[in-house]
């Protein structure tokens, strides 16, 4: 299987301007891959206090 | 006979205009309806005798292709009813035809409604609208009078968004009590399947039929559904404790659906006229605006409440992506992944192969938090009252990612309430019902829905049911 850079966890880049068309294959990568990244960064704000957090992850 | 025949016959006729139908099933239905007239002449009486339906294409049923709304997806048989489509046959329902959808349920994010092997839901109340997604011929086909009623399936939205543009209620069961045995996964942990029909009697009379225990789904929970007599489902609506935030509708909702959801609300007041007891709780102390004592007048018992601060979009879209990608990596890794419609989908369907462990796994613990936050606001209120939608139907060429078009990311500068509620419910399991309660300016349904606590879908009824009888929205059929 193709092996994929990981991405940088560090801060993002200033934004500049997209020129591409909007729907653009490789606009529309690149937006799906920040969208990923963005969603971990609002997930990982979350804290959770570990000392006292329920012993399981989840029961539906 | 007559009534499959007639059925099938429409649904070939009308359903290519809101490119509602996937195949009809009409030897099936047939063959069906023939065993109800048999089972009607032995005076059988059961409520979904020889009544024709249709199920959204993600659920399996012996004799018709299976194509999860995906064009690598369009030759698939699936030799097997699900658990849902052969509950619905033991209870002498007639399946008359599977239904469009949105490609693979949306999983990946799809840009426009077009992101179909049946091109783009159109409403039948305007056919130039979207019909909502991803259940988009279910909810267009009960729409339009193609079916009497139909299945639709709810990861986050699917069920409710249909439902609200296309005027139509739905019912979207809480996590496990109908058996996903032959319904495409997109998420192991948040999909549902749920009926949608005209009115909330109708969607019980089917959810009554299709929950229930079924040793083929290790989720399913065992339960069944039962609604409430007439004189205890009385009782419970006079009882019932109302949570609502104003700001759902007065900070979110787009002019052409305000003022339709402000009538909706002063209807709702009109139902509960016979008990005005106000049991408001600690939240419900901070005070309400104008609109909203109106509508404590006449609702049974009312509290201010509203939803946490949690990240709610993302949470879902990190849990719905990371398993949807998991489930179709084959797919997306193969030779006939570019078949898909939607661009976006792809893109989406891609990145989310890489989504981390870690984030996956943050996002299902953070559901538990959710949960929290709801058991909390049931101590003080037993349903949720919110807007099924705040916008009305787009157009069918409108992209989806639009500002101010996504409930769960609400803008920030506004109060949030409760505008994340389908995100929200759906992370916890909640059922929720969404039904219609009038119309836009331009002219496009309207709805509300309630959200309960696990297993509550009897009082969600009776509070649906209570209001549809006070009111006429659910009647209103558009124009052909």
């Amino acid at each position: 299987m193709k092996e994929k850079t990981r991405k940088s966890e560090s801060a993002p880049t200033p934004k500049q301007e997209d020129t591409r068309p909007v729907d653009d294959p490789s606009r529309l990568a690149d937006e799906a891959d920040a969208t990923v990244e963005k969603n971990a960064t609002e997930l990982r704000k979350q804290r959770v206090p570990i000392a006292t957090e329920p012993p399981t992850v989840y029961r539906p | 006979m007559e009534l499959a025949e007639e059925t099938c016959a429409r649904l070939a006729r009308v359903g290519p205009r809101y490119n509602a139908v996937a195949t009809v099933t009409r030897e099936r239905a047939l063959a069906e309806a023939k065993r109800a007239d048999a089972a009607l002449g032995r005076r059988e009486r059961r409520p979904l005798l020889g009544i024709p339906y249709g199920a959204k294409d993600l659920l399996a049923a012996k004799g018709a292709p299976t194509t999860w709304g995906a064009p690598p997806y369009r030759d698939q048989v699936i030799d097997m009813d699900a658990t849902a489509i052969a509950k619905l046959r033991r209870a002498g329902a007639v399946l008359a035809a599977k239904l469009a959808m949105v490609e693979l349920a949306g999983g990946g994010g799809y840009r426009y409604p077009s992101a179909s092997l049946q091109g783009p839901g159109r409403n039948p109340w305007n056919t130039e609208r979207w019909s909502g997604g991803s259940s988009s011929g279910s909810g267009a086909a009960v729409a339009g009078g193609l079916v009497a009623y139909a299945l639709g399936s709810e990861t986050s939205g699917s069920i409710g968004t249909p439902s609200a543009y296309c005027g139509v209620t739905g019912l979207r069961p809480t996590y496990g009590l109908v058996s996903r045995h032959g319904a495409m996964a997109l998420s192991w942990t948040l999909d549902k399947i749920g009926p949608m029909a005209r009115s909330a009697d109708e969607c019980a009379v089917v959810l009554e039929a299709i929950a229930g225990p079924d040793s083929a789904d290790a989720t399913a929970s065992g339960r069944r559904f039962k609604p409430l007599d007439t004189r205890p489902a009385a009782a419970a609506v006079k009882r019932a404790r109302v949570a609502f935030a104003e700001e759902d509708i007065e900070d979110h909702a787009s002019e052409e659906a305000k003022r339709a959801l402000e009538r909706g609300k002063r209807a709702r007041v009109a139902f509960a006229e016979e008990d005005i007891e106000d049991h408001a709780s600690a939240e419900a102390k901070r005070a309400l605006e104008r609109g909203l004592a109106e509508f404590r007048k006449i609702a049974p018992k009312f509290a201010r409440a509203t939803l946490p601060a949690l990240p709610f979009g993302p949470l879902v879209s990190t849990v719905y992506a990371a398993e949807g990608a998991t489930i179709f990596a084959g797919l997306i890794e193969g030779e006939r992944f570019e078949e898909l419609v939607d661009t976006r989908q792809k893109a989406g369907l891609r990145a989310s192969l890489d989504i981390r462990a870690r984030d996956y796994l943050q996002a299902m613990r953070l559901r538990s938090a959710v949960s929290t936050a709801f058991a909390e606001m049931f101590k003080n209120a037993d349903v949720i009252l919110s807007v099924g939608r705040t916008i009305t139907a787009t157009p069918i060429t409108q992209a989806l990612d639009q500002p101010g078009l996504t409930a769960s990311n609400p803008q920030q500068t506004k109060r949030p309430g409760n505008t994340g509620l389908i995100a929200a419910g759906n992370l916890a399991g909640l059922p929720a019902i969404f039904f219609p309660c009038g119309f836009g300016t331009d002219g496009m349904p309207v709805g509300l829905q309630l959200v309960g606590p696990p297993f509550s879908e009897p009082l969600l009824v009776a509070l649906a049911s209570a209001y549809q009888r006070a009111t006429d929205h659910h009647t209103k059929r558009p124009m052909e």
